[in-house]
């Protein structure tokens, strides 16, 4: 993508390609993230999308996005390690398609939803109470349930627990006040990359952003990434009325997305946990029958590794062994070469594939934006196709287990042995 | 093969039927770096009872399913990890109408994973033994679907609807009859099923479709099927009223939720006016059930609903159903609202601009869709299935006005419902 400093930390990056029936105007807003603004800013996502001054029912807010030929609108917040993100995405239908002009409207809209948010106790209270359903719905959903109560167990009230979501205790307290002010705090200090994406010409974008997207210069320097550092080898087990329990361990990498192991250490969690090939779905699912689903993951802006199953409680010693056993045997590179190569050409095929998806082109040029390196799905290939068994080794015996946790069906007594 | 461009969308396809019937689609995206290969079979979980020439022939529940987790297997090699080392990814899912195998890749020359995903779903090879350790993943799979509570909020509905129709069983069956799945029902369900001229095949890819066609016929040639024997879907002679008018289950959850549904009549005359039909009232729902309607404000001020609220309608050539679901603690509120919501939208008329309005929505939204190589294919089967092309599915929307939507509403016919309602008779406090 082509990069232009609009002024200060408030970056423009567009790529003119013509394959995609849409246009992408995407905002990113990055500050520091923290549990009280990450619930701030959930409930200004919310009341962002829901209405604005110039459309204050939710029927002219769909009609603006109808004008718009059904846009797709998506305001909400992400964690990015210790960083948090406002990201604002809208795509509209490529003008080819109507014989109408849209690319303007487009910038405009973007422009009030951002400049102009409806602020007042009604539309607050209604933000409010969404999220706050939102939340409780996230905990019905077991296996969201686990994974969430498992990185807040974990993280150790470092960046690892904090939801971007928001949570339920800061939101009982929030005032519309605290909203309003974190707002304001978003368009004077947050560093902003303007994304745009289809096709579209420089010129007649850089214009529009002038008009409409015009944001004051800001100082201001957020890290992202870290290794996160805890307690070893904790144990929690929480019960409830469930079919499934589920098993959630989570390892801290001791490597950062920097470092030179960070490829290699992507490279082993695909072997261990990501194909249907891997180690742990061939030992524990394939060769067992304990589970349906089991997967290695990496959070890779927190320096951990997440595992995730769900299972028959009385299983889980013995699926948390297994595992055990198969993260030993990555580290004593104890696997067949076919799944080392097979895993080499899924994480190829995984990085060209972002060229045909606006949102993985994007995701994949923010993290070079937050990296500050200039990375292309090309230079990373050369770097995967150089990597060795040894080094994926290396990085595996990094790992340490920081937590395991059982979400556990209620009713069964504690396991002695997990 | 026959070369279809539509100039609305600027989208090329290609189109043959091999001499063994099996139906080839070949849509070619230039700009794209990845391909996307699908096999469709029209047997899904619904198809668990059909009618051959000799008389009906039934299976257990889930076996559509089970037959798509056991197609992977193969003695001879692991079809799974021969797609890995091609650089492909493969998978499956069953639904209630189709069972559909993929791969994705991102390489140039898609010839070899192209082969694989023909040859191992045109071929069974299973174990009594296999068959039972996938009984074990099977029924972990069963579990976690089972402690979702918005899946289950539907499959506690279809139940409480149907007397028998098989959308009253989940798609990977039971517990119970998933146990009792034989490597006879297997073999049995394939043979009948999984012929040439009963599956689809959709490639979409920037590869040369010429190339790809030869080596499809190249793959087909070497092989030999029996003659396809035409199968149906069971006529069930599903009685108009619900099970019950009211149900009510437990789970362990914080919010209870609530869902209407209205079993309507099945359209009968044909693909065409059903679709049409789901579009009029598709258009009403959403003038009168949602933002667009401005007393969907009071509903959330007055915590009738919440941003959970949704509806859903279906009508298939097998079943028709329109469905309310929301999270509340008062349901009889939410069912009051929406009994003069509805008497409300039979008596008056939609407002023209609405039309339009929602005109421009679905044309922007059908137009994004081929954005995505993975949605292409399974759109253009699902409407294959439904005896409509992809392009006329999405005209079909121009088609809609004051006429049609009159037309649908007045086909509707409200008079058999259940309300079905998810509670936590164990929650102590609120969290």
């Amino acid at each position: 993508m082509e990069r232009i400093s609009l002024t200060k930390n408030v970056n423009l990056n567009i790529q003119s390609i013509d394959k995609f029936k849409d246009v992408t105007l995407e905002l990113r807003f990055l500050n520091k993230l923290s549990g009280e603004s990450a619930t701030k800013r959930a409930v200004l996502a919310l009341i962002m999308q829901d209405r604005s001054t110039l459309y204050q029912t939710k029927a002219l807010m769909n009609k603006a996005i109808d004008d718009l030929y059904g846009a797709s609108l998506s305001i909400r917040g992400y964690g990015y390690g210790q960083a948090e993100v406002l990201r604002l995405s809208l795509k509209t239908i490529n003008e080819v398609y109507v014989n109408e002009s849209l690319l303007e409207k487009q910038f405009a809209f973007a422009h009030e939803l951002i400049f102009n948010p409806l602020f007042n106790e009604k539309v607050f209270k209604e933000a409010k109470l969404a999220l706050h359903n939102e939340l409780l719905r996230l905990q019905d959903d077991p296996r969201e349930y686990a994974t969430k109560l498992a990185l807040e167990a974990a993280g150790n009230e470092q960046a690892l627990a904090i939801s971007a979501a928001g949570n339920i205790d800061d939101l009982k307290s929030l005032k519309l006040a605290d909203v309003i002010a974190e707002y304001e705090s978003i368009l004077a200090n947050d560093l902003i990359s303007i994304n745009v994406i289809g096709g579209v010409d420089k010129e007649k974008i850089i214009e529009l952003c002038e008009k409409y997207l015009n944001f004051c210069a800001r100082n201001g320097e957020y890290s992202s990434y870290y290794a996160i550092k805890t307690e070893l080898d904790r144990h929690q087990e929480i019960s409830k009325t469930i079919e499934q329990s589920n098993l959630i361990m989570v390892y801290n990498t001791n490597i950062m997305i920097t470092d030179e192991l960070y490829w290699p250490l992507k490279l082993g969690t695909i072997i261990l946990g990501q194909l249907p090939i891997s180690l742990l779905f061939i030992e524990v699912r394939e060769k067992r029958s304990l589970c349906y689903y089991i997967s290695a993951n990496l959070l890779s802006f927190d320096g951990a590794m997440l595992i995730s199953t769900g299972a028959d409680y009385e299983n889980i010693a013995q699926i948390t062994s297994v595992t055990l056993e198969q993260i030993h045997r990555v580290t004593l590179h104890d696997y067949p070469l076919e799944l080392f190569e097979a895993a080499k050409k899924m994480i190829i095929n995984s990085l060209n594939s972002t060229k045909d998806s606006v949102s993985s082109i994007l995701n994949f040029d923010y993290q070079n934006q937050l990296l500050n390196k200039e990375d292309t799905t090309l230079s990373i290939e050369h770097l995967i196709q150089k990597i060795t068994i040894e080094e994926i080794s290396m990085a595996f015996s990094k790992l340490e287990i920081n937590m395991t946790f059982v979400l556990k069906k209620k009713g069964i007594t504690n396991a002695e042995n997990i | 093969m026959q070369k279809i461009y539509n100039q609305k969308f600027k989208e090329t396809l290609y189109e043959e039927q091999l001499p063994n019937g099996l139906h080839v689609v070949i849509w070619y995206k230039k700009d794209y770096v990845s391909s996307n290969a699908l096999i469709a079979v029209p047997y899904g979980s619904l198809d668990y009872r059909q009618l051959t020439s000799e008389g009906v022939y039934e299976v257990p529940c889930g076996t559509a399913h089970f037959l798509e987790h056991k197609l992977f297997e193969d003695p001879q090699k692991d079809v799974m990890a021969a797609f890995s080392a091609m650089g492909a990814n493969v998978n499956a899912f069953t639904s209630y109408n189709e069972t559909v195998y993929y791969f994705n890749t991102s390489k140039e020359d898609i010839t070899e994973p192209l082969n694989l995903l023909l040859n191992f779903v045109q071929t069974l090879n299973i174990t009594d033994e296999s068959i039972e350790k996938e009984k074990g993943i099977i029924i972990q799979e069963l579990l976690m679907y089972k402690q979702m509570p918005d899946i289950r909020l539907f499959n506690e509905t279809f139940s409480a609807i149907y007397h028998d129709f098989p959308l009253k069983y989940d798609i990977g069956g039971s517990v119970e009859s998933v146990t009792s799945i034989t490597r006879t029902d297997l073999m049995e369900c394939y043979r009948r099923n999984y012929h040439p001229a009963n599956m689809y095949l959709v490639v979409v890819s920037a590869q040369d479709p010429q190339i790809l066609m030869s080596v499809i016929k190249d793959n087909q040639s070497t092989k030999e099927f029996s003659t396809f024997e035409p199968i149906k879907r069971f006529q069930y002679q599903e009685p108009n009223t619900c099970v019950t008018l009211s149900g009510k289950f437990n789970m362990d959850v914080n919010t209870n939720k609530a869902c209407l549904a209205f079993k309507l009549p099945i359209i009968i005359e044909s693909s065409s006016e059903r679709v049409l039909t789901e579009w009029g009232l598709r258009f009403l729902l959403e003038a009168y059930f949602t933002g667009m309607n401005a007393e969907y404000q009071d509903w959330l001020d007055n915590e009738i609903i919440t941003d959970y609220f949704g509806y859903d309608i279906d009508l298939s050539k097998d079943y028709a159903i329109l469905m309310f679901y929301n999270e509340c603690n008062d349901i009889t509120k939410f069912r009051t609202m929406i009994t003069k919501q509805l008497e409300k939208m039979k008596k008056e008329l939609i407002d023209e601009a609405l039309i339009t309005q929602l005109k421009r929505r679905y044309y922007g939204q059908a137009v994004r869709m081929f954005n995505s190589i993975n949605d292409i294919g399974v759109t253009y089967i699902r409407d294959l299935f439904n005896h409509l092309d992809l392009f006329s599915s999405i005209e079909v929307i121009n088609q809609v006005d004051t006429s049609v939507i009159n037309k649908a509403c007045d086909r509707i016919d409200l008079s058999n419902s259940t309300l079905v309602e998810l509670t936590n008779d164990d929650k102590e406090e609120n969290i």
